[in-house]
């Protein structure tokens, strides 16, 4: 009974190796880009949450509204990445605005219209919203 | 409510919620500014040996993360650690990017633009790296060794064992956030270890 070796966790799945995983993690992390310009940073988020809140983004609870508001907070988020002092960051953002006018599909009529309190998708802009939250995109 | 989410140093849950109940921007923010490196690691592990051939598709998979985390994260409901709930969403991100990229055939015109971009950055060594190149080049190829065994296991395998081992995920949100069946995500992760070790035995045993 005593000579009798234990089952090992690890062997069954059910236990972390932590050797392995502390390999792996180096690797990816330092293969990922975790800390370039590209990243997003959470300075630049919050200034994005700022930005939102300094407009009156008013998110109701109706499906496209919301998702819609989202995309543009993200890719306005997007255009104040990696911009060191504040006032950059600020004008970073404005033209991150202004990016995002033409990053998404027929911004130019809807993207500043998110930004304010009534607004509803319709047409192909209500198409492309249903299409990015949709069960189909993977959520 | 939102006010003291958003102000002390809240939890992931908590964040979480200050967005899905009052859609707290900041919360928000806060939440994916914090796990942003985890962002990146899920969708560069997901993304596999696409990843390390085109690195924009991580910038590209991480960005489309954030948009899906703003209604994903609106519909949590707190049955795992957002952490991995988070890493799912980019995961899937990746996989979806990456079935785009196939379709459009982008393949050349990602390559050309990753070129430009090292080419404007001089010779391609990380910014602010400075001094002696040699150990980050050592340290970048043991990496790409690595990333490379692990890229050659399967999906959901790769993103399970990278999660549940190097990230430190617990088995039953793993099961939850990927839709699998706790047992489903033993075998899996057990089955992830032996290839890796297989592999590097292989590669490097006699090193």
């Amino acid at each position: 009974m005593g000579g009798r070796m234990k089952r090992t966790r690890i062997a069954l799945g059910d236990g972390r190796d932590a050797a392995l995983g502390a390999a792996l993690r180096a690797a990816v992390g330092n293969l990922a880009g975790e800390g370039t310009p590209r990243a997003l940073g959470a300075g630049a988020l919050e200034l994005a949450a700022d930005a939102t809140r300094r407009r009156e983004v008013r998110i109701r609870r109706m499906p496209g509204t919301r998702a819609l508001a989202a995309a543009a907070l993200a890719v306005v988020t997007a255009g104040a990445l990696g911009v060191p002092a504040l006032s950059a960051r600020r004008r970073a953002l404005d033209a991150g605005f202004e990016a995002a006018l033409s990053i998404l599909p027929e911004a130019s009529t809807w993207v500043a219209e998110v930004f304010t309190a009534e607004f509803r998708p319709e047409g192909a802009v209500d198409e492309f919203v249903a299409g990015l939250w949709s069960p189909d995109s993977g959520l | 409510m939102r006010e003291e989410a958003a102000a002390a140093d809240p939890d992931d849950a908590a964040l979480a919620a200050a967005w899905a109940e009052g859609r707290d921007a900041r919360a928000f923010a806060r939440l994916v500014g914090r796990h942003e490196g985890l962002l990146r690691r899920a969708a560069f592990v997901a993304l596999g040996a696409a990843a390390r051939r085109d690195p924009l598709l991580v910038d590209d998979a991480v960005q489309e993360a954030c948009v899906r985390l703003v209604g994903a994260l609106a519909r949590f409901r707190g049955d795992s650690a957002v952490a991995t709930f988070m890493a799912a969403v980019a995961r899937r991100a990746a996989l979806d990017e990456l079935r785009k990229a196939a379709r459009r055939g982008a393949k050349a015109a990602r390559a050309a633009r990753f070129a430009g971009d090292a080419a404007a950055s001089g010779d391609g060594v990380p910014p602010g790296s400075g001094g002696d190149p040699a150990p980050a080049f050592e340290r970048r190829e043991a990496s790409e060794r690595v990333a490379a065994l692990l890229a050659r296991l399967p999906e959901p395998e790769r993103s399970l064992v990278y999660l549940r081992d190097a990230e430190g995920a617990s088995l039953d949100d793993l099961a939850r956030a990927f839709g699998l069946r706790e047992g489903t995500v033993k075998s899996k992760l057990a089955r992830a270890r032996a290839k890796l070790r297989g592999q590097a035995l292989a590669e490097w045993g006699d090193a």
